[in-house]
């Protein structure tokens, strides 16, 4: 080829190369192998949304106890962290079911995505706003009328809410990324927590604290929800009964007996020494359990919630009311063997 | 004159962004694209009108941040290109760990800053110096290293110090080059004040562009989110087109690249 101009012998070469690169391209993103035709467990891909830690015991527990393998479910469990959009993950089908908050699955199913709730992990909401223990603030209102920073993820709906109930406050709002070193450092009044989390890490970190709890003024919506695509639940309802049976079970099996689970979570998140473990895993059952779930099972759902949350959240104008009228199946409690 | 030359040099470019827009739109509606994933041009501009007033003012704090610390980084990356043209040990020592710059990720030092600099314009600042520093400086010393070795002797001959050869010929020799660095480092150094943002921004009404694109994920306000990249993108195409301008106005009587 020498006699052959080297721009031609370029040109023909990067075709060649560009060609090779779009061919590898095409297969890669080509449509996976169907799954259902290979025999075994069905894998899952569970993505929760937040560091190991307590508040996914149940998960954990049927991980280690086998709860899932012998239901057929080979599942992987995924850590969050602070942005991970868990919600639109499994919307887009990158995962096959997700943790997600009340809200997101609302706000994501008005903007059309097609995600139900079938279990809910926390029957009190968690949420709350943590000041340290010897601070000047003897109520919300306090704290709310006050000067100086508070972490809290902007757009959560707890926030709207609290400043119609309590008017526009003067704190100064900055981002929660996890951390809980401007807290440590005094650099904040305030950030949001859950109640059984922040708490016992401050403690651990040798800070006393206080909380208040969003849920006692009023706005108390399901927590650590697991989420499927409708679509799975149409098409495969067994599956996603046996993974909320599997989950519900291991969260009696982690009330029961925390210790072994915590040490898989400590293996998991070295931030946890095995005393904060136990001292969340203390708090968990009062958020767990509800009248509902000694009725059903852990992690049962109600219309009446469900309905009172959604008329907040259009209350707040989280959602307009086009949308709620489109919202269609939000939760089920699915049972194994009920077809 | 000026007039009809930007008129000349932006209608191509503005026709290609419409006809996008405008595939783009097609595409939404014809397959159906939810919202959540990808909202449709028209859905966007809906969301900027709608939120005009918001996002208005946080382009502005934005603005300010980038503005801040892309002087910074003019300043300080002329400086420091500076020195190391003028001490070769500080070039043979230092230089290479400039690059260290380049490759810190931001996102991970972002905690770092706020903690040392404070919440708001002064870590978010620092963020978008810290990123857009390195082509400044890597853009000063190429410059000044590549100044015509006849003038430096003719310098020399009249009996010239290494500052004042450095003030009169060097700077002026190598500001073409330092306008290409502080072209990369415009758009450079929104990015780091969004990503700086991201932990060190205020919420609520006090909000800049980066806090306003993390609400608006949350809440699946996707229109939103898209509105407030325009708007970022606009800030780099604004700060990169004042950079452009200012080059011109330096360059054109002498330089061909103005030409």
């Amino acid at each position: 080829m020498s006699n052959v101009p080297l721009f031609h012998r370029l040109r023909t070469s990067t075709f060649v190369v560009a060609a090779c690169l779009i061919a590898m391209l095409v297969v890669a993103c080509g449509p996976a192998e169907d799954a259902a035709i290979t025999p075994g467990p069905r894998p899952l891909r569970v993505q929760l949304n937040w560091f190991p830690e307590p508040e996914f015991g149940g998960y954990y527990a049927a991980e280690l106890d086998g709860g899932f393998e012998r239901r057929g479910l080979d599942v992987t469990l995924l850590p969050g962290g602070a942005d991970l959009p868990g919600p639109q993950l499994l919307a887009a089908g990158q995962v096959d079911a997700a943790v997600v908050a009340a809200s997101q699955l609302v706000t994501l199913r008005a903007t059309g995505g097609r995600i139900v709730a079938v279990h809910a992990g926390f029957q009190k909401a968690p949420r709350a706003i943590v000041v340290r223990r010897e601070s000047p603030f003897d109520t919300l209102e306090d704290l709310w009328a006050a000067d100086g920073k508070f972490m809290a993820g902007d757009g959560l709906p707890y926030l709207a809410w609290l400043e119609r109930r309590l008017g526009p406050s003067r704190l100064v709002r900055v981002p929660y990324t996890g951390s809980l070193a401007p807290f440590l450092a005094d650099e904040v009044v305030a950030m949001q927590a859950f109640a059984t989390a922040e708490p016992v890490q401050l403690e651990s970190d040798g800070v006393a604290s206080r909380v208040f709890l969003i849920a006692d003024t009023g706005f108390d919506p399901y927590d650590v929800v697991l989420a499927v695509r409708e679509e799975m639940l149409e098409q495969e309802p067994e599956v996603v009964a046996n993974l909320v049976e599997a989950v519900s079970e291991g969260w009696e099996s982690y009330l029961a007996d925390p210790a072994p689970v915590n040490a898989r979570i400590a293996e998991l998140n070295p931030d946890f020494t095995p005393r904060t473990l136990e001292l969340a895993a203390s708090k968990l059952p009062a958020f767990v359990r509800s009248e509902t779930t000694d009725a059903h099972r852990i992690g049962w759902m109600t219309d009446e919630r469900w309905n009172t949350f959604v008329d907040q959240m259009a209350e707040l104008g989280e959602i307009d009311s086009a949308a709620r009228d489109r919202l269609g199946l939000i939760f089920v409690n699915p049972v194994a063997g009920s077809r | 004159m000026i007039a009809a030359r930007l008129w000349r040099a932006a209608w191509p470019p503005l026709v290609v962004v419409f006809g996008a827009l405008v595939v783009w739109e097609i595409a939404v509606r014809a397959f159906e694209v939810p919202t959540y994933l990808l909202p449709s041009p028209l859905r966007i501009a809906r969301a900027m009108i709608d939120d005009g007033p918001r996002l208005l003012a946080a382009t502005g704090r934005t603005a300010a941040a980038t503005g801040l610390g892309f002087l910074g980084s003019a300043v300080v990356g002329v400086v420091a290109g500076s020195v190391l043209s003028l001490v070769p040990l500080a070039r043979r020592g230092v230089y290479p760990l400039a690059l260290l710059l380049q490759m810190v990720p931001l996102v991970a030092i972002a905690p770092m800053l706020v903690i040392w600099f404070g919440y708001g314009l002064p870590s978010v600042a620092a963020s978008a110096c810290i990123v857009s520093l390195f082509p400044v400086v890597a853009g000063t010393l190429d410059g000044l290293q590549s100044v015509d070795p006849g003038l430096q002797e003719i310098f020399r001959i009249h009996g010239a110090g290494r500052v004042r050869t450095w003030w009169s010929l060097g700077l002026p020799w190598s500001l073409p080059s330092v306008f290409t660095g502080l072209r990369i480092a415009a758009g450079l150094a929104v990015i780091g004040a969004i990503v700086g943002e991201f932990t060190g921004g205020f919420g609520g009404e006090a909000a800049p562009l980066g806090a306003v694109i993390t609400s608006a994920l949350k809440q699946n306000r996707t229109p939103t989110v898209f509105a407030a990249i325009t708007l970022a993108a606009g800030l780099g195409f604004l700060l990169f087109g004042i950079v452009n301008g200012l080059g011109w106005a330096l360059l054109r009587r002498w330089h061909a690249s103005a030409r």
